[in-house]
């Protein structure tokens, strides 16, 4: 069991490592609303290409398959989550703060240059950028380094938006800052899974853009 | 639907998210080595075959794209996919996203790793129903064998 207490600064849900709890946890200290709200938030791109699609009956089926199969998937992440939301001190979190913001920001202009300004292409820029990510927890000995990995190939997936979505390195930068805030307040959430840090890359990219006015849903 | 296109977005997906997986898990690399190893080097090898012109395929160059994807859902823990064959299940639905899906969000960076992980999603909500289907399975077997549901006989 961890040392923290139960009730912290970010976080309010009182169960820990160990802790079973009253046997729901998470899920029924959330209501049902909150998980609906969340899970069409998770799927942006689809929904909105769900609605515009119009091909082939097996891609419909296939569709209709698909979002039986993420309702399902969804319904068990939330189960599973109960036990991984835990609090931490104060100066933790203002640490793990500035290490998502850093990395984050640091992954993003640098995979942009890469892509953009030495014309490498987005997957060679991405895949360098991560590479070099993975190498930093052995150059900084710090205990928390080991989420900069993670916090520099999420800015990556940032920096390989087109020069159409994000024109300038400031805006990649101010992308790269969201990115590395949703991380922290989501370090918890969605743990070990494949996908979780390109949705908080697109999520981060679409609020910039919109926020900067670049486009017009 | 283009089914010369469909077919290499599929075997291109099954492709990295069984050597993603591979190097993550069996390797021991860790998620973000193994994806950006991988997909360096099936990046740099189709800038190779574009630059000198080796290779004449419509497709090569969303091979490398639809590659750094799928192994982005490669990137997912045991805990999450344990099983080599959920991991292609995962990326047979990548491929398809990225084949169907519109091109709204063309360009947005991210957009990759939000497919990516809508098919993890649908891989755990497989495994979920299998593991559904099965406790029914032997629940059945069981109430064959004893001649009473379980619960009636306690």
């Amino acid at each position: 069991m961890t040392p923290y207490p139960a009730r912290g600064w970010i976080y309010s849900f009182e169960e820990r490592d160990g802790d079973e709890g009253d046997g729901q946890g998470f899920a029924s200290s959330h209501p049902f609303w909150r998980r609906i709200v969340d899970f069409f938030f998770l799927v942006p791109v689809f929904w909105v290409n769900f609605i515009e699609t119009h091909g082939h009956p097996l891609v419909s089926a296939g569709y209709g398959a698909i979002l039986v199969l993420l309702l399902v998937g969804e319904i068990h992440v939330y189960r599973e989550l109960r036990s991984t939301l835990r609090c931490q001190p104060f100066e933790v979190c203002l640490i793990r703060l500035a290490i998502c913001l850093s990395g984050s920001v640091f992954g993003a202009v640098a995979t942009y240059f890469a892509n953009h300004t030495l014309g490498l292409g987005a997957v060679i820029a991405a895949s360098l950028v991560g590479l070099l990510g993975a190498c930093t927890p052995a150059l900084l000995r710090h205990k928390n380094a080991n989420l900069l990995p993670l916090l520099i190939y999420c800015g990556a997936f940032i920096g390989m938006s087109s020069m159409q979505v994000l024109d300038r390195l400031s805006a990649v930068a101010q992308a790269g800052l969201v990115a590395g805030f949703i991380f922290w307040l989501t370090q918890y959430v969605y743990e070990g899974f494949g996908g979780k840090l390109g949705t908080i890359a697109f999520g981060a990219v679409l609020l910039t853009t919109l926020l900067l006015g670049v486009v017009y849903l | 639907m283009d089914v010369e296109l469909s077919f290499v977005m599929a075997a291109t997906s099954v492709a990295a998210v069984l050597s993603t997986y591979y190097v993550n898990h069996n390797l021991k690399q860790g998620p973000v080595k193994a994806s950006a190893i991988t997909s360096l080097v099936v990046g740099v090898v189709v800038a190779v075959l574009l630059a000198k012109g080796w290779l004449v395929f419509d497709y090569l160059e969303v091979v490398a794209v639809v590659f750094i994807g799928a192994s982005f859902a490669a990137m997912a823990s045991k805990g999450i996919v344990e099983s080599f064959g959920l991991i292609v299940f995962a990326g047979l639905v990548f491929g398809f996203l990225f084949t169907n899906l519109g091109t709204r969000f063309n360009g947005y960076g991210g957009g990759l790793g939000t497919k990516a992980c809508l098919s993890v999603l649908a891989a755990v909500g497989l495994k979920r129903l299998l593991i559904g289907a099965e406790s029914l399975r032997r629940r059945g077997r069981g109430s064959q064998a004893g001649g009473l549901r379980p619960d009636l006989g306690k």
